[in-house]
């Protein structure tokens, strides 16, 4: 499935540039760069100071994605993605039964 | 910052007695800043000949599902909610009252008042704090009707306000209106609202901080795919 700002929040997130826009903790405000890992409660990203890994509860995350060829930002609650990815695209199929 | 006063549902022509134009003047008029026309799903005006472009007040369209069949209503839902900015079901009776605040895509379920019972209970309290769906109390319960009725209305409107307070089920004062003569001013609505027992500032935040929260939460500009997503640019 092609990612949507809709279906973002359970689609694969490693390779999407990100920035922090907010954060718990004030010193990962304004983070930018790659997303290369994640785990259940935490994501890795990739900067120029080398690899951040940012707890995903209580950050607000804005995503670089291409929706039908054309470049947008979407702003997601951390809260949202707070899972093991393999089991996030679960969700989604929980949402739509709904 | 000021809240702005809202009415949540007022009937226009069809349905009531005055014209659009009429009711969103008066509205102006009572000192309102914003206002929700709201349209019965089987009424023969669309949304979109709702003008929203007025000068002095802001002017939202609102669809309120209205079916007798349960297994519908989903349905309906569905079909109206990317017309209207602000989406409720017509409630009054047990089924259907279940079945919206079930709906995480109903705004607030209007009337829930059965001929029989408050139409609410603990259980449809919780589900409705689960999936943000707020419940009106309807005013033209009280302005229009007599004597058992309306003694009837204020003993369901707090037991509904208890159930409210103990799960935090987000409340709206509406006048729910077919007619000009129907509709009150924002501090009149207040104080109808303390006489079931709602205090001021639960009043106060029931006519205009509520409604604006879902109104801003639906508007299509504000760019908000669902709760916690949002896009920028």
């Amino acid at each position: 499935m092609k990612i949507s700002p809709s279906n973002l929040i359970f689609h694969e997130i490693i390779g999407l540039n990100v920035q922090i826009q907010d954060s718990s903790n004030k010193y990962n405000i304004g983070i930018d760069g790659r997303v290369v890992d994640e785990t259940q409660n935490t994501v890795v990203i990739e900067t120029d100071k080398g690899e951040k890994r940012i707890q995903k509860k209580g950050t607000k995350f804005v995503f670089q994605i291409h929706y039908n060829s054309i470049p947008k930002k979407v702003q997601v609650e951390g809260n949202l993605l707070h899972s093991q990815p393999e089991n996030r695209i679960k969700n989604i199929m929980k949402i739509r039964m709904r | 910052m000021k809240s702005k006063f809202c009415d949540c549902n007022v009937h226009p022509l069809p349905e009531g007695k005055d014209t659009v134009a009429r009711m969103i003047n008066f509205a102006k008029h009572l000192g309102y800043q914003r206002i929700i026309i709201t349209l019965h799903s089987d009424s023969e005006l669309s949304p979109s000949d709702i003008p929203t472009d007025v000068k002095g007040i802001e002017v939202y369209r609102g669809i309120e599902v209205k079916t007798q069949s349960p297994s519908k209503l989903n349905g309906l839902i569905g079909k109206y909610r990317k017309a209207a900015d602000f989406l409720s079901v017509h409630g009054g009776n047990e089924k259907i009252n279940r079945l919206a605040v079930e709906n995480p895509y109903v705004d607030c379920l209007m009337h829930p008042l059965t001929e029989k019972n408050s139409g609410l209970n603990h259980v449809l309290a919780k589900e409705a704090v689960r999936n943000n769906v707020a419940i009106e109390f309807n005013m033209d319960l009280i302005l229009k009707s007599r004597g058992g009725r309306r003694v009837y209305a204020f003993s369901h409107f707090k037991t509904n306000l208890m159930l409210a307070r103990k799960y935090g089920v987000a409340t709206i004062v509406a006048s729910n209106s077919r007619s000009i003569f129907h509709m009150r001013a924002p501090r009149e609505m207040i104080a109808i609202s303390q006489l079931f027992g709602m205090n001021e500032r639960e009043a106060n935040d029931s006519i205009s901080t509520i409604p604006g929260e879902i109104l801003d939460k639906n508007c299509i500009n504000n760019g908000a795919v669902f709760e916690g997503v949002k896009i920028i640019e």
